[in-house]
C-alpha cells in the first residue's frame, strides 16, 4: 500500500514538472509546558509515588510546504516533528501514532527513553486538482464535515477530543475524495477512506446546499462496518448563530449497538468584544453506566466522549486588541462530572502568540472526568 | 394670516423634503464613488496604537453591498484565511484547519482582526443611503475643501450598527471627506478621515482612509488601497463555497 501511494505521488509530481511550479512554505513552532496535578483517580492508575505535580513539555515543529503546479493543481504537505518530555503516567490526553482512518504508517518514533519521546510524522500529504465541475483530492487529507463548534457527529474522519488542549489540527485521513459542484452553494462529495485492509475501508457521501439562509447537508456512509446516515444545518436565529447536527448509526449484525448522536448549539456576539456559545450533545453511543465507559476507544481517538448527555458553554472576551481571555465549562449531565477551562492569549508580535491557561476537572469516583488530571499550561506559538 | 402660515408650512415641508432627497443623492454619489457597482482591490491595513503596530494585506472582491470575498495575504499566521458575505450571511474559512464556519449575523459588530474597522465595514453590510434618513445640515470646510455636512439617522426598519452618523461630502467631486459614527447612546465612537486623493483605475478617489477611535486615544487604523479596479466583471463563482474552500 505504501509503495502504491508513493508511486502515485511520484507520477503526479513528475508529470507536472513541465508546469511552472511555485512553492509556498509556512509553518509554526509550538511549545507547551504543562503541569498536571495528581488526579483524584491516582489510586486507580496506581500512582503510588509522592508526586503531586507531573510536568510535561511538548515541542512541535510543523512544516507546511505546498507545491503549486497551477492555480488548480497542487500538492500539500504538513510534516511535524515533536519532542515530548512527560512524567505524566496517565495516557488520556495525548494521542500519537497511526489513527483508525489511516492506511499508511507515516509516523516514526526515533527516541523513547527516560521520559523523552521524539517522533516525526506526515500528518497531511495530498494532491488536489480542481476542475470546472469538481475537485478531486488523493492522499492524507482533512475532511471537515459537520458544523458543531465543540462536537461534530457527522465528522467521522477526524474528530478531536475537546479536552485535548494541545491538539491544534485534525489528523489527516487517507482517502480519495471527489466533490462535484452543482451550483455556487451546492455540492456533492464522495469519499473513500483507505485502511490497511480493504475490508476495513470506509465510504461516505455528503450533499450540501444553502436553503433559506441556512446551510444544510445530508450525509450517508459505511464507517467501521456500520451504516451511518445523518445531516446538519447552520444559520441565523435572529442575530444568533444556530446549528444542529446528527447521525444514526446502524449495524445490521448487531441492532443493539445502533445509536443516535446529535448536537444543538447557539452562538452570539454580544458586544464587539464579547462572544459566547452554548452547545448540547446527545451521545447515543455512550452510556450513563459509569462502569461501562469505553476508555479504550477514547484513548485511541475513535470517540470524543464516553457518556450520554453533555452541555458546554464557552466565551471569549477581547480585553485589548492583542489580548483575549477565554473561559468555559463542560458538563457530563448524567454523572455530573466536567471541567472548567480558562485562558488568556497575548499576541506579542504579529507572528508570535503566548497563552496561559488551565483546565480543572471535577467528578466523583469513576465519573468520566474523574479520570482526567487538572492542568495548567503555558504555550507559545511562532508562525513563519 | 392663516394663508401665510399655510404657505410657510408647505414651503418648509417642500424644501426639507427636497434637501432630504438631495442629501440621499449626495450620500449615494459619495458611496458609489469609493465602492462602485463592483470592485476588486488589494489593500493594506495598518493598526496603530501607542503600544504596538500591526499590518495586514488583503485582496477583495465586492459586488455593491450584496457580496464580498476577502482573502488575507499577510501576515503568515492568517494568510489564506477568507471571509465571504452574501446578503445577510457570513462565512469564515480557516486555511490552517481547512474548515468553513458560518458566522452569526451578530458578528458584524466584531472588530476586524483587532482594528478599528468592524466586520460590517469590510464586508460592506450596511448601505448608508438606504439604511439612514439623511438631511443636509450646513456647509463646512474640511481640509481646505467646501463640504456638505449631512446628518444621518437610522431608518426604523434597518438593522444598523450606528445610532447616528455625520457625513461630510466634498462639493467639488462628491467624494467623502470625513465621517463621524455615534453609538445608540449618542457617544462619538470613531471618526473616518479620507486623504491621499488620487486617480486609480480611472477614478479619483481617496486612497487612504484613517479610522480613529474616539474611545481610545492614540488608536487608529489606516486602510490604504494598493490597487483597485471598479466596475469590473466579477464572476458569480467567486462568491461560492468552491472559491472559499479553494
Amino acid at each position: 500500500m505504501k509503495i502504491k501511494f508513493y508511486l502515485v505521488i511520484f507520477f503526479i509530481v513528475s508529470t507536472s514538472l513541465t508546469a511552472q511550479v511555485t512553492l509556498d512554505f509556512s509553518g509554526y513552532l509550538y511549545d507547551v509546558p504543562t503541569f498536571y496535578f495528581k488526579p483524584a483517580s491516582a489510586d486507580f492508575f496506581g500512582l503510588e509515588d509522592n508526586e503531586n505535580i507531573y510536568p510535561m513539555n511538548l515541542t512541535r515543529l510543523r512544516l507546511r510546504p505546498t507545491l503549486n503546479f497551477s492555480e488548480n493543481s497542487r500538492i500539500t504537505m504538513q510534516y511535524e516533528a515533536n519532542l515530548l518530555f512527560s512524567k505524566m503516567p496517565i495516557p488520556l490526553v495525548e494521542g500519537t501514532g497511526m489513527t483508525n482512518r489511516q492506511a499508511l504508517d507515516l509516523h516514526w518514533r526515533f527516541y523513547n527513553k527516560n521520559n523523552f519521546t521524539a517522533q516525526h510524522f506526515i500528518d497531511i500529504l495530498y494532491y488536489k486538482h480542481i476542475f470546472d465541475f469538481a475537485e478531486v483530492v488523493f492522499g492524507r487529507q482533512v475532511i471537515s464535515w459537520g458544523v458543531g463548534r465543540i462536537w461534530q457527529p457527522t465528522d467521522l474522519f477526524n474528530p478531536i477530543n475537546p479536552a485535548n488542549f494541545s491538539k491544534l489540527e485534525k489528523d489527516g485521513a487517507d482517502a480519495f475524495s471527489a466533490k462535484f459542484f452543482i451550483s455556487d452553494f451546492t455540492d456533492f462529495e464522495l469519499v473513500c477512506n483507505f485502511r490497511e485492509n480493504q475490508k476495513d475501508y470506509n465510504y461516505g457521501a455528503r450533499f450540501r446546499t444553502n436553503f433559506s439562509e441556512y446551510d444544510v447537508s445530508a450525509m450517508a456512509g459505511y464507517f467501521d462496518r456500520k451504516v451511518i446516515v445523518g445531516g446538519d444545518f447552520t444559520g441565523n436565529f435572529f442575530n444568533a448563530g444556530l446549528r444542529g447536527e446528527g447521525i444514526f448509526s446502524y449495524d445490521p449484525d448487531s441492532p443493539d449497538s445502533n445509536y443516535v448522536r446529535a448536537i444543538l448549539g447557539l452562538d452570539y456576539q454580544f458586544t464587539s468584544e464579547l462572544y459566547g456559545l452554548i452547545e448540547y450533545q446527545f451521545n447515543g453511543r455512550g452510556t450513563a453506566c459509569k462502569d461501562c465507559y469505553d476508555f479504550d476507544r477514547l484513548k485511541r481517538g475513535e470517540i470524543q466522549n464516553v457518556g450520554l448527555n453533555y452541555v458546554t458553554v464557552q466565551s471569549n472576551y477581547q480585553i485589548h486588541p492583542l489580548v483575549t481571555i477565554n473561559a468555559g465549562a463542560m458538563l457530563n449531565i448524567n454523572d455530573l462530572s466536567g471541567y472548567f477551562n480558562a485562558g488568556v492569549t497575548y499576541s506579542i508580535f504579529e507572528s508570535l502568540n503566548l497563552s496561559l491557561g488551565g483546565m480543572y476537572f471535577i467528578g466523583s469516583e469513576k465519573d468520566e472526568f474523574w479520570y482526567y488530571p487538572s492542568a495548567v499550561y503555558l504555550s507559545g506559538q511562532w508562525f513563519y | 394670516m392663516k394663508k401665510i402660515i399655510l404657505v410657510l408650512v408647505i414651503s418648509i415641508l417642500f424644501f426639507s423634503n427636497a434637501f432630504s432627497q438631495k442629501a440621499v443623492e449626495i450620500i449615494k454619489k459619495a458611496e458609489d464613488a469609493i465602492k462602485g457597482e463592483t470592485s476588486y482591490g488589494k489593500f493594506t491595513m495598518n493598526i496603530i496604537t501607542p503600544d504596538y503596530q500591526r499590518s495586514m494585506t488583503m485582496q477583495s472582491w465586492w459586488v455593491g453591498n450584496e457580496k464580498s470575498l476577502i482573502v488575507i495575504l499577510s501576515p503568515n499566521k492568517d494568510k489564506g484565511n477568507k471571509t465571504l458575505k452574501i446578503k445577510n450571511e457570513l462565512w469564515s474559512y480557516l486555511k490552517n484547519t481547512e474548515t468553513t464556519m458560518k458566522l452569526p449575523a451578530s458578528m458584524m459588530l466584531q472588530s476586524w482582526n483587532g482594528s478599528d474597522l468592524t466586520n460590517d465595514d469590510l464586508v460592506r453590510e450596511s448601505n448608508l443611503a438606504k439604511d439612514y434618513i439623511s438631511t443636509i445640515l450646513k456647509e463646512e470646510s474640511i481640509g481646505g475643501e467646501m463640504c456638505w455636512k449631512i446628518d444621518m439617522n437610522p431608518n426604523l426598519q434597518a438593522a444598523v450598527v450606528w445610532g447616528h452618523i455625520y457625513y461630510w461630502v466634498r462639493q467639488k467631486d462628491y467624494l467623502p471627506a470625513l465621517i463621524q459614527y455615534y453609538s445608540e447612546k449618542g457617544e462619538l465612537v470613531r471618526t473616518m478621515k479620507f486623504s491621499d486623493y488620487q486617480r486609480m483605475s480611472g477614478r479619483f478617489i481617496p486612497a487612504k482612509w484613517i479610522i480613529e477611535s474616539n474611545k481610545k486615544k492614540g488608536h487608529y487604523t489606516e486602510f490604504i488601497y494598493n490597487e483597485v479596479k471598479f466596475d469590473v466583471v466579477i464572476p458569480d463563482k467567486i462568491f461560492s463555497f468552491r472559491e472559499l474552500e479553494k
